[in-house]
């Protein structure tokens, strides 16, 4: 059974607004997919702060509430809208604590269990962490939030499904796929700002921007005295990371050329996260990346006899 | 597969979830596009959409998506502190410090810490802001080492163009202090009281600080 909006102003606005949700259905699993490679990416993000903590947090830490709450202030930031638990203590034990419950809301959420109250939860430890956390943060934190957020319109079924949730499986197939839209839009916008942001600087014209990277002790792989000899490499590292990105809006912008920008995708995320030491933003945008794994298919009896043109 | 919804879903909160989402993707827009150096007309939306954007940690700010411009901003600073002793020694802030004396961010987190400090200091100074990042660094050493610190120093290593290194690539990167000055960020005495306890940082005068690189005191990054 189609779609069938029950009034015309739902109709139109789903159908204008809806970011390509009539008329396409995607395979049930690939929210499953998506939802465990987000969930395993903030798994790792929420490790790596573990063997850290005291570095930061603690009544020892750089970042004593005292420190980060002047931060605050000077960035005229409204501690309401800085909202966290965490504000309240500076034990290291509440630290470690909210990590471990993190964790747990993260793996429920990985395994499906809870559905969108696990989500919802994940979420809102991600986001109280964040905020205490806001001057040690990157892209990766947003991002993460963003991604986990697009879980709450539909989690999907769990990775041990009952009877019960293997017979919701048709009756959210909508929100699934919003899910899955909305997770491709944003990785789209992600990656375009980022490469908007690149060119807006002389050094990723010029073949300059991998040397640095490197340069400034940036990268992962790549350190001055090995480049120096290789001044091409270094150019063509340089276009070459821009050159991916390119390619990988342009391809995943349609349904012919998708697989060609799933493997540009993975090589621009790889440029991130190695190449520069954004490894952790790099990990989750692969992650995000897992929502265009399935092409969208048209619904029986609507767009039956026209090919899919759009993917994102 | 699925072949489509039956009439169970409701249209109408369809219709909210899509409006929520299309609310979000223009405030991601307008948050990132404000990241290089947001316009009047960007700075009043970002102030419009604040309770959204900081609410739910969507702000964007100076994150550095562009991964490097090569500007000043992009270099992380690297900190030391002076003993008792007189001797200057890096504070352990997760860098990597490599066999050939270069020194890499990739595992450390102080690198955000570190543009937001220079922000700080470079756009809109505010002494009692950096004073406040530089005691939580002396705060952090002295429970670490259990030793007095008596000045903190945030400078920016020598960092070359292509053809700087050019220029010293036989001697190495040590060489590079002889040929781009080190810049020296922020510099500070603490200040203790009769008990010892820290009351404060004292700023060094830029005629007061010394131009030797960190690196060459110590006799490389420890």
């Amino acid at each position: 059974m189609r779609y069938q909006p029950k009034t015309k102003f739902t109709d139109r606005f789903v159908k204008w607004f809806g970011v390509g949700l009539v008329g396409y259905r995607y395979w049930p699993g690939a929210v499953v997919i998506y939802r465990v490679a987000i969930t395993l990416a903030a798994l790792i993000w929420a490790a790596s702060f573990v063997h850290e903590l005291p570095r930061w947090f603690g009544p020892y830490g750089i970042l004593t509430r005292g420190t980060a709450s002047l931060l605050l202030e000077y960035e005229e930031i409204p501690r309401w809208q800085s909202w966290s638990p965490l504000w309240w203590t500076d034990a290291l034990t509440a630290y470690y604590g909210w990590l471990a419950i993190m964790g747990v809301c993260l793996a429920l959420t990985l395994l499906g269990i809870g559905g969108r109250w696990s989500v919802l939860a994940a979420l809102l430890m991600l986001i109280g962490w964040a905020h205490r956390a806001t001057w040690i943060t990157g892209p990766v934190e947003p991002a993460l939030v963003a991604f986990l957020g697009f879980l709450l319109i539909d989690p999907g079924p769990p990775l041990l499904p009952t009877a019960r949730t293997a017979a919701a499986v048709d009756r959210t197939a909508l929100r699934r796929d919003l899910t899955i839209r909305a997770a491709r839009i944003h990785w789209w916008i992600l990656v375009a700002a980022g490469l908007l942001s690149q060119l807006a600087g002389l050094v990723w014209w010029r073949g300059e921007g991998v040397w640095w990277l490197a340069a400034a002790g940036h990268s992962w792989l790549l350190r001055m005295p090995g480049l120096f000899d290789h001044p091409l490499l270094i150019n063509a590292l340089t276009h070459g990371m821009i050159s991916v990105q390119l390619l990988a809006l342009w391809w995943l912008a349609t349904n012919r050329w998708r697989v060609a920008g799933i493997l540009a995708g993975i090589l621009s995320c790889a440029a991130i996260g190695l190449v520069a030491d954004q490894t952790l933003y790099g990990l989750l945008l692969l992650a995000g990346l897992t929502s265009y794994g399935n092409g969208p298919v048209a619904v029986r009896g609507q767009n039956q006899s026209q090919p899919t043109k759009e993917s994102v | 597969m699925s072949t489509g919804p039956d009439e169970s879903q409701q249209p109408r909160s369809l219709s909210l979830v899509c409006a929520a989402l299309w609310f979000h993707w223009l405030a991601i827009v307008i948050a990132l596009s404000a990241n290089l150096a947001p316009s009047m007309l960007q700075g009043k939306l970002i102030a419009l959409l604040s309770p959204y954007l900081f609410g739910t940690h969507q702000s964007y700010g100076a994150i550095p998506l562009e991964l490097t411009h090569g500007q000043p901003i992009d270099f992380t600073l690297f900190v030391t502190v002076q003993g008792q002793d007189g001797a200057w020694h890096a504070v352990d802030l997760g860098q990597q410090n490599h066999a050939d004396g270069s020194i890499g961010w990739q595992r450390s987190r102080w690198a955000a810490l570190s543009r937001n400090f220079r922000t700080v200091a470079q756009l809109a100074p505010d002494a009692e802001v950096l004073a406040e990042i530089a005691l939580g660094v002396v705060r952090y050493q002295e429970a670490q080492t259990r030793r007095q610190v008596a000045a903190i120093r945030l400078s920016q290593l020598p960092t070359p163009s292509y053809d700087e290194y050019a220029a010293v690539a036989d001697a190495g990167p040590t060489a590079l202090a002889e040929i781009i000055d080190p810049v020296v960020v922020y510099e500070a005495v603490v200040i203790r009281d009769d008990h010892g306890g820290i009351t404060g940082l004292l700023p060094r005068e830029d005629a007061a600080r010394t131009a030797t690189p960190p690196i060459h005191e110590s006799g490389g990054p420890s």
